[in-house]
């Protein structure tokens, strides 16, 4: 092969990941300028009255002994009609107090909680969401992992868009109560804050695909039945659901102010496993949902376009890595000629001077809107983080692959707890009942 | 090498390193770390203002609300910066107490009236009222917010700047509330007047005598039909299913449909309808006289009620949210109503949702 094939070959890849580079900054744009200046559609926020459906709420439970207490007593204070709500634990073959202190809570508050101890079958949540699924028929199932700590009105919050018969699942905002442990913690509440504030409102106000996120958010009994219910093949049920539901004429709505306290990974090493699994979840739903996406003519084409954009997601870091190590190729073969042509440099200049910081006015944005004036100063070392997950993303797609080829199964891992059993709750729901 | 070299790097170095400086400080200094308060802790509900003022009469004054109510006029309240007593302006023998109106007119202050409380017309009220039994105004006044124990009685041209909630609270002609007109039964307003929300087990807009009657509590909905583009429902669709259509709606009049509706454009709903689920438009809603609706009903854009509607039950009560919303006399809403840019009692039928 000539050199000067081989610098066609490798231009024609770096304008693709340019042209893709620049999508997806235009997409950070338009989210951030819509949240900043645009017409903001949080419609289901102030019901206040309805006749309540039926609701189960599952808190999906793995050797949650440091954390699992919190989240029932939390849950016992809710302000949804009692009748009408029963609370689940899913304990799914837990090996630690798990299933002692879900006991020992049932027991203080006889007929408020019915567990479910799950002690073989397929390991994972999307499975054991399955088979709790199977126990009840509310009309409502919302989830909450058991790090999460439900306020008091939020489940009146997360139910109220199912009045909407358009509505298949909702998802509410995640808001990290370890933030201030240490930079990690810091830096994941600046990423959190991003997504959820600017990212995911966004796509709510413009009609786009709010994502269900498996945890504070829930669906609608009847649409999940309608799509074939959880899909125990994959490390991404919530976004598995999102596109299935998506497919089926359901809408996902996502709500900024239903917000719940989680614990976000302390250690880098638990926080490179998290993300990992994330990403290989992510991309298995992409491989199943993008082709029937795109060819779904029932679907708006903006829907279609966000969508492919979202199930691409997990699928940039690598082609970022590929595009960097493409450019040090080009720089060394003197191909750079070529940049001066108007496409190219064009592309060069948009990633240049926007691309690079697009991510960052997202989450500069998404500070301001919550009010946070100072902890803003941390944006730059985000760009450590973001190195990181970069790495680990790029990693987990590689071995992916790998694993494809060799058909290996995905294994489902859980994300470490840092909680002591008997820590207080932030601002508990306790405190305001009392007043 | 040259200076000029040395001299660009140094300036690359820092004009790369300048934003590290705030990070690495705020990194080891830290002075923003908590996690964002939760809004959610606070119970959604329209009388929250009026609830919160009460108890701070309680625990930040020192008022024994019971014991006021009990007692009447002889209750001893301790004046302060913050807090004056009021007293009943008729039983009086001035007709405006000098130093009653110099602590009604003044800004960050609580005026408690142990019993009745009268606001002479044409009043400017910028201190928080609070009475033990009834507030009653005369035309023409402006005041900031009130509570009272017992019944509110506002009179023409009166205009409430926040809130307002009573035990039942009436609302004459050409009232304008900029925020909360609340109530523990009954928000009654006469036509014209304006709101931005509302909030009672009974909301009753002008003369209610021939208002329809409420429909029957839901039973579960097991199906869904989605209908693309303009679609009207009638007597031939399936009566028990919910319905979301892709396009502009149309409901057939005097249909009894068990289940709710979503559109993509505008709705319509015929006269005489009794729909016993919810309604959904991502434009404008118009709902057809003497329908009957149980909720809630949510516009993205804005809601016309026809006369005579009624929007939930007495023992269901709803809630209907707006951009702007126009009711026609004789409307009953049971529950909660919340407008973005107001809601507006007519006179008489106005055809706004073509607007």
């Amino acid at each position: 092969m000539s050199l000067a094939l081989f610098n066609h070959i490798l231009l024609t890849i770096s304008l693709c990941i340019m042209v893709l580079l620049v999508t997806y900054t235009a997409r950070h744009y338009a989210f951030t300028l819509n949240r900043l200046f645009g017409r903001q559609r949080q419609p289901y926020l102030d019901i206040e009255h309805g006749v309540w459906p039926t609701v189960t709420v599952f808190v999906a439970a793995h050797n949650e002994e440091r954390v699992i207490s919190d989240c029932l007593n939390a849950l016992l204070l809710v302000d949804y009609p009692r009748e009408k709500l029963t609370i689940m634990p899913v304990n799914d073959r837990s090996t630690d107090r798990t299933r002692e202190i879900i006991d020992g809570i049932v027991a203080r508050h006889p007929g408020s909680i019915t567990p479910f101890h799950r002690t073989e079958g397929r390991p994972g949540k999307a499975a054991a969401l399955r088979d709790a699924t199977a126990l009840v028929d509310t009309e409502v199932i919302i989830v909450f992992d058991a790090d999460y700590l439900p306020a008091r009105g939020l489940l009146k919050q997360l139910v109220a868009p199912f009045f909407d018969p358009e509505v298949g699942a909702i998802m509410g905002r995640v808001v990290p109560v370890n933030a201030g442990a240490n930079l990690l913690t810091r830096l994941l509440d600046l990423e959190r804050a991003g997504g959820y504030q600017v990212d995911q409102t966004a796509r709510m106000n413009l009609g786009l695909v709010p994502q269900y996120g498996g945890t504070v958010g829930g669906v609608r009994r009847r649409a999940l039945a309608e799509i074939g219910g959880w899909n125990i093949e994959t490390l991404a049920e919530d976004t598995d659901v999102t596109f299935r539901l998506l497919q089926h004429g359901w809408k996902t709505v996502y709500q900024n102010r239903s917000e719940c306290y989680e614990e976000v990974p302390e250690v880098w090493s638990v926080r490179i496993k998290q993300i990992s699994r994330w990403s290989r979840g992510h991309n298995q739903v992409m491989v199943n949902n993008i082709w029937k996406l795109l060819t779904n003519s029932r679907i708006s084409w903006h829907e279609r376009l966000d969508g492919a954009l979202l199930l691409l997601i997990f699928i940039m870091p690598p082609i970022q890595l590929l595009g960097w190590i493409v450019a040090v190729a080009l720089f060394y073969t003197e191909a750079m000629v070529f940049v001066s042509g108007w496409l190219l440099l064009g592309a060069l200049v948009c990633y240049a001077g926007l691309g690079s910081n697009a991510a960052f006015f997202e989450i500069a944005t998404a500070t301001y809107l919550d009010g946070h004036h100072k902890r803003i100063r941390l944006l730059p070392l985000n760009l450590f983080g973001f190195l990181v997950s970069m790495t680990a993303i790029s990693r987990a797609a590689a071995t992916q692959v790998i694993d494809a080829v060799r058909k290996r199964e995905l294994v489902w891992d859980k994300t470490e707890r840092y909680r002591t059993p008997t820590a207080t709750p932030i601002d508990t729901p306790t405190d305001k009942t009392k007043q | 090498m040259t200076v000029k070299h040395l001299l660009l790097l140094c300036l690359v170095l820092v004009v790369l390193l300048l934003p590290f400086i705030p990070a690495l400080s705020e990194w080891l200094w830290p002075t923003d770390f908590a996690p964002l308060p939760m809004r959610s802790d606070q119970p959604n509900s329209l009388a929250f203002f009026a609830h919160s003022f009460r108890r701070a009469l309680i625990e930040r004054h020192g008022l024994n609300l019971d014991a006021m109510q009990q007692a009447g006029e002889n209750y001893e309240i301790a004046a302060s910066k913050d807090l004056s007593a009021g007293r009943d302006i008729r039983k009086t023998q001035e007709e405006r107490p000098r130093d009653l109106f110099r602590a009604l007119g003044r800004t960050n202050h609580i005026v408690v009236f142990p019993s009745r409380a009268w606001l002479p017309q044409k009043s400017r009220i910028r201190s928080d009222l609070y009475a033990a039994q009834d507030i009653e105004s005369g035309d023409g006044v402006r005041l900031r917010s009130c509570l009272a124990e017992g019944d509110v009685l506002l009179g023409e041209n009166t205009t409430v700047q926040r809130w307002v909630h009573g035990r039942h609270v009436r609302l004459l002609a050409h009232v304008h509330v900029e925020g909360r007109a609340t109530a523990q039964e009954t928000v009654s307003f006469t036509p014209p007047a304006r709101f931005e929300r509302a909030g009672a087990p009974t909301v009753e807009f002008g003369n209610v005598s021939r208002t329809s009657t409420p429909v029957n509590m839901p039973s579960p909905v097991a199906s869904r039909q989605v209908l693309e583009g303009k679609a009207e429902i009638g007597p031939d669709h399936q009566l028990a299913s919910d319905y979301v259509v892709r396009g502009d709606c149309q409901v057939a009049t005097h249909l009894i449909l068990d289940g709710s509706i979503k559109s993509h454009g505008t709705m319509h709903i015929g006269a005489g309808t009794r729909i016993i689920g919810g309604l959904s438009a991502r434009k404008n809603m118009g709902i057809g006289a003497n329908s009957s609706i149980l909720g809630p009903l949510i516009g993205f854009e804005d809601i016309v009620l026809g006369p005579n509607c009624r929007i939930g039950r007495p023992d269901a009560p709803t809630t209907l949210v707006c951009n702007r919303l126009f009711v026609s006399p004789g409307c009953i809403m049971h529950g909660v109503i919340t407008t973005y840019d107001g809601g507006y009692v007519m006179l008489e039928e106005e055809d706004h949702a073509e607007s």
